[in-house]
């Protein structure tokens, strides 16, 4: 028993040291979403330019990108032109782009959306309640949802167009074959 | 009894009656549910706040969140589980006690239990040192008159 | 080209010419204190001294190219910009990883003098041992200021920027920097001295406790820096952090508060050695325990493997900083196991009704609440790699755990004092104990009509009140003794307790600073009023009594700053007062910093912050309000531990004319030859 109780601080310590060399290899920021691989939570939103709401369920069996903005958002400056092109490259071809804006003035989000250009359907999350269900940490943030209506991916921080097209292409090809 | 004795006792009483008046939890209100559930929520967009404390707007839209669905009717837990579905078990501040995770609100307490009892055979071994002292004490002390001329010499 | 465009070389220079002297010294000392030869013992001390004013010179330099602007420095144009105010250039030394390794180096440099030309006065052979010791830990420092963490690195020609990025924008808001860092660094550092006399005294193979009266006051000092670098941490986060708290359980807090729980619980348990030369291997733990935990907070900080309110920027500072602790804690546990046989103690504590045993459950709470702080902080790293989880341990899990062992540290500490030495019959303990619980079933029911509800909070009021008057029965009967032995007159009794044995009342002193954190840090816990609204210009709002009314909302244009103010104005209980929270805008920064306005007062501190307001028209402003009660006598009790710790920590008064050394060394014991 003594023996123990003098060995069990050496224990300790050996444990700690092991923890804090095992801890370089994960980054705490990099908080992984709960929402991934769960069915995307249902929406049903005011269009940002008016006339009506948009509904996720409207958009089933499509591939649907989400991307939560807003115009006070610099990064989100920066992802506009790939998302512009995604939009361009895929929009005709059963890809559904949704921006929604979140935490911002429907007014600033117009301005922004006219000046920066695009096309794709924005919806305004008035009371953050979407981006909750999401799981947002900070916009930037992408989803990938696949045609079967679950969250494949997540995407945090300004996006690039091949992260996109990646993104994309992956679940086109698994809603292609067949299970 | 002794008059030390009695006011003594009346003091300890008085503390347990003050405690016990301290204790007497009103039935919580709405507001005081949607704060305590706050307080147990980590804020996504913080360092290490919970949504009670922190000032920034998520917070702010997740506390009216939870303000409603505790109006609603919802209980704590299913309030909770919304939460966890959305953010993982990362955004409870708190581990729940029931769970492999809840381990780490047992290791204190075991400590503590630990702790006292080997200070307790620290005051237990007193029969032993107050008989004469055994050889590998006497040992010791020797030992140490020995090699420490700073102090002895 | 900057004024002081040298600076920079200087200080790289010094550095570099630090490192090997510091090595030099070390194999000095070393064979000092194995050969007895003075000659060599005297460049040892040389060599602590140079590399002292060489350590200085470089932190300096620093100071001079940060005052000056020198962005060829990376440092100095990640760090500051031109509009940064004097001041903050100045104390951005320690705004970042390499300066405030720097700073570490010049305070660990200054201890390193101090023991080679001081500490190997009194022992020689025993500090010198310890000054080899600090050699190697200051060897460490400097090797990392002159490879992983140069602070004089300087950029190509052409990376040099025309302006730098200024500080970070936490760092120039409020003049608590200057003070919280380095206290807070002194402590730390200072730690290192009782760890070096006390591996010295293990490779000798003392069997004494002489290394431990040597350091006494080092151990003391180290832990009141500490502890109030940490009151002043609390107050800055109060102060900048804008949500309304001081303390979070950040694991930055966490790596502070830990080494001085386990510091606390070796001042008592050293007293202990002192008196009845127990607890020996214990104090040595605790010692290599404390040493560590500095090591361990400042790695946690600065390796980016927890979140955390201030990390510095990642590093490959880490893995380094990982290898010291490793260092250090195999060589403090493995001498420590290789002396084991002449630390054992010779008796036991025996009566459970002693101060002896009082301070050993004592250790017990602190430890336990040590381990759990450390637990805690490190817990989601273990279930991230165990399982993969991701999981949080925060404010709720500390608080619920720590309370507890909290409350019953403050009841031990109001017995402790009131026990003697080698155990009291119950019949004294109940009459020394009955005022004390009167006066805590008052405090009791003085907290419940003051509104106060919840067992924590009331309990801790009834401590506080037990203890208090545990205090003042201890003053009185002292005041009472001097008066009957050495006819003083009250006051002049009063004052010569604290004059004459300032290591005992100066404790009572703590104690009380103690008091005064407890009480306010429950209150303001329990207590504090929230409320949050809109307002236009004239609007106002109610939060436990106050009208808080916007005035107005208006731009402030600072050249290394913007600044949106809500000019407030605070009535309701009999208070008439202006405060003004902001959002200031740094140009390195993309969001807006919250600026809270304080309204500070005994009774209760206003605190406002501007959450949000129309930009374009100025029309509106979110304003949060708390009302914050007591939360101003945390810092008050911060500042009585410390003054408690001055008043322990000087000499007493007969003996302080004389100069004398607290240990009698018998002649021929310890000494070099002639």
């Amino acid at each position: 028993m003594a023996r123990v109780i003098r060995y069990a601080p050496l224990v300790l310590v050996a444990g700690v040291i092991v923890v804090l060399a095992v801890a370089f290899r994960y980054d705490p920021h990099d908080v992984r979403s709960a929402a991934v691989g769960k069915p995307a939570p249902a929406f049903s939103l005011e269009a940002l330019e008016g006339g009506g709401r948009i509904d996720l369920a409207s958009y089933r069996g499509k591939v649907v990108v989400v991307n939560f903005f807003a115009s006070w958002c610099v990064p989100c400056r920066q992802e506009h032109a790939a998302l512009a092109n995604a939009w361009t490259r895929y929009g005709g071809s059963g890809v559904v782009l949704i921006g929604v804006l979140y935490q911002d003035d429907p007014s600033s989000g117009r301005e922004f959306m006219r000046r920066l250009g695009g096309g794709w359907p924005t919806a305004i999350d008035e009371d953050g309640r979407v981006a909750l269900s999401f799981g947002v940490f900070g916009i930037p943030e992408t989803f990938f949802i696949g045609p079967d209506g679950i969250i494949a991916g997540r995407h945090i921080g300004p996006i690039d167009e091949a992260t996109l097209a990646t993104g994309i292409d992956a679940l086109r090809r698994a809603s292609l074959s067949p299970p | 009894m002794t008059r030390t004795r009695v006011a003594l006792l009346l003091a300890v009483i008085a503390i347990a009656c003050a405690l016990a008046l301290a204790a007497r939890a009103p039935a919580p209100t709405n507001e005081a549910r949607a704060d305590r559930l706050a307080e147990e929520l980590r804020c996504p967009v913080c360092q290490g706040l919970s949504v009670r404390d922190s000032p920034s707007e998520t917070a702010r839209q997740m506390r009216e969140l939870a303000a409603q669905r505790v109006a609603e009717g919802r209980n704590d837990d299913q309030i909770r589980d919304e939460f966890r579905a959305s953010y993982g078990d990362w955004v409870l501040l708190a581990p729940p006690l029931l769970a492999w995770s809840g381990l780490v609100w047992v290791v204190p307490f075991a400590l503590v239990v630990l702790g006292f009892v080997l200070a307790g055979g620290l005051l237990r071994r007193r029969q032993v040192s107050e008989a004469a002292p055994t050889a590998a004490q006497l040992a010791t002390l020797r030992e140490r008159v020995a090699n420490d001329p700073g102090v002895y010499e | 080209m900057t004024p002081l465009a040298w600076a920079g070389d200087a200080g790289a220079g010094a550095l570099r010419a630090a490192l090997p002297l510091a090595l030099a010294g070390l194999v000095a000392a070393a064979y000092a204190a194995r050969t007895r030869d003075a000659r060599l013992l005297s460049s040892a001390r040389w060599c602590a001294l140079v590399a002292f004013a060489l350590v200085v010179i470089a932190d300096l330099a620093m100071v001079a190219a940060l005052v000056t602007h020198d962005f060829s420095l990376r440092y100095v144009a990640d760090n500051n910009a031109r509009e940064t105010p004097l001041f903050y250039s100045a104390i951005s030394l320690w705004a970042a990883l390499e300066g405030s390794i720097l700073l570490w180096a010049a305070i660990l440099s200054g201890a390193t003098a101090y023991v080679a030309w001081r500490g190997t006065r009194a022992m020689p052979r025993l500090a010198t041992t310890a000054l080899a010791v600090c050699f190697a830990m200051l060897a460490f420092f400097l090797a990392l200021v002159v490879t992983a963490a140069d602070p004089f690195t300087r950029l190509a020609q052409s990376e040099i920027p025309d302006n730098g990025r200024g500080p970070n924008a936490l760092l120039q808001n409020h003049p608590l920097m200057a003070l919280h860092p380095p206290l807070l660094y002194l402590g730390y550092v200072l730690a290192a001295v009782p760890f070096a006399y006390a591996m010295a005294s293990l490779i000798l193979g003392e069997a004494g406790d002489r290394w431990l009266v040597a350091t006494r006051r080092f151990a003391l000092v180290s832990w009141a820096l500490l502890g109030v670098g940490i009151v002043a941490g609390a107050w800055w986060s109060y102060a900048v952090l804008g949500w309304g708290g001081y303390w979070a359980w950040d694991p930055v807090e966490n790596a502070a508060i830990m080494p001085w729980l386990t510091a606390t619980a070796y001042l008592h348990s050293v007293m202990v050695e002192e008196k009845r030369r127990l607890l020996r291997m214990w104090n040595v733990s605790l010692v290599i325990a404390t040493f560590a935990l500095t090591i361990l907070g400042t790695f946690l900080t600065r390796s980016g493997v927890v979140n955390s309110v201030h990390a510095f920027t990642q590093s490959a500072i880490g893995p380094l900083f990982l290898a010291y602790l490793t260092a250090i804690l195999v060589f403090g546990i493995g001498l420590l196991l290789w002396r084991a046989r002449s630390l054992t103690d010779a008796g036991t504590i025996g009566a459970p009704l002693s101060r002896e045993a009082i301070f050993l459950f004592q250790n017990v709470l602190f430890v336990a609440a040590t381990l759990t702080v450390l637990l805690g902080t490190l817990y989601p790293l273990i279930a991230e790699a165990l399982t993969g989880a991701q999981l949080s341990i925060g404010a709720p899990y500390f608080d619920r755990v720590e309370v507890p062992l909290v409350l019953a540290l403050l009841f031990l500490m109001g017995i402790g004092p009131q026990l003697p030495w080698h155990g009291a019959s119950r019949a004294t303990l109940e009459r020394q104990l009955t005022v004390p619980l009167v006066c805590a079933a008052l405090g009791a029911f003085v907290a419940l009509l003051a509104g106060l509800d919840g067992v924590a909070p009331v309990l801790t009021i009834a401590l506080a009140s037990f203890v208090t008057a545990t205090i003042g029965q201890e003053v009185a009967r002292g005041v009472r003794a001097r008066r009957a032995l050495h006819g003083e007159q009250t006051a002049t009794a009063f004052a010569n307790l604290f004059l004459r044995n300032g290591r005992r009342y100066g404790g009572y002193v703590v104690h009380l600073g103690i008091v005064l954190v407890a009480i306010a840090v429950a209150v303001s816990q329990a207590k504090t009023v929230e409320a949050e609204r809109t307002l236009s210009p004239g609007g106002s709002l109610v939060a436990a009594g106050y009208t808080i009314t916007l005035d107005t909302i208006r731009d402030v244009n600072e050249p290394q700053r913007s600044l949106t103010v809500a000019d407030l104005t605070i009535t309701g209980n009999g208070a008439s007062e202006r405060s003004r929270p902001a959002l200031v805008r740094y140009p390195n920064t993309l969001q807006a910093i919250g600026s809270p306005g304080i309204a500070a007062g005994m009774r209760d501190d206003i605190y406002t912050i501007l959450v949000a307001y129309d930009g374009r028209a100025q029309t509106w402003a979110t304003v949060r309000v708390r009302v914050i009660p007591l939360v101003s006598w945390l810092w008050v009790g911060g500042g009585v531990v410390g003054l408690g710790a001055i008043i322990s920590a000087l000499p007493p008064a007969k003996r302080r004319a004389r100069r004398e050394l607290a240990v009698p060394v018998p002649a021929g014991a310890d000494r070099w030859p002639a």
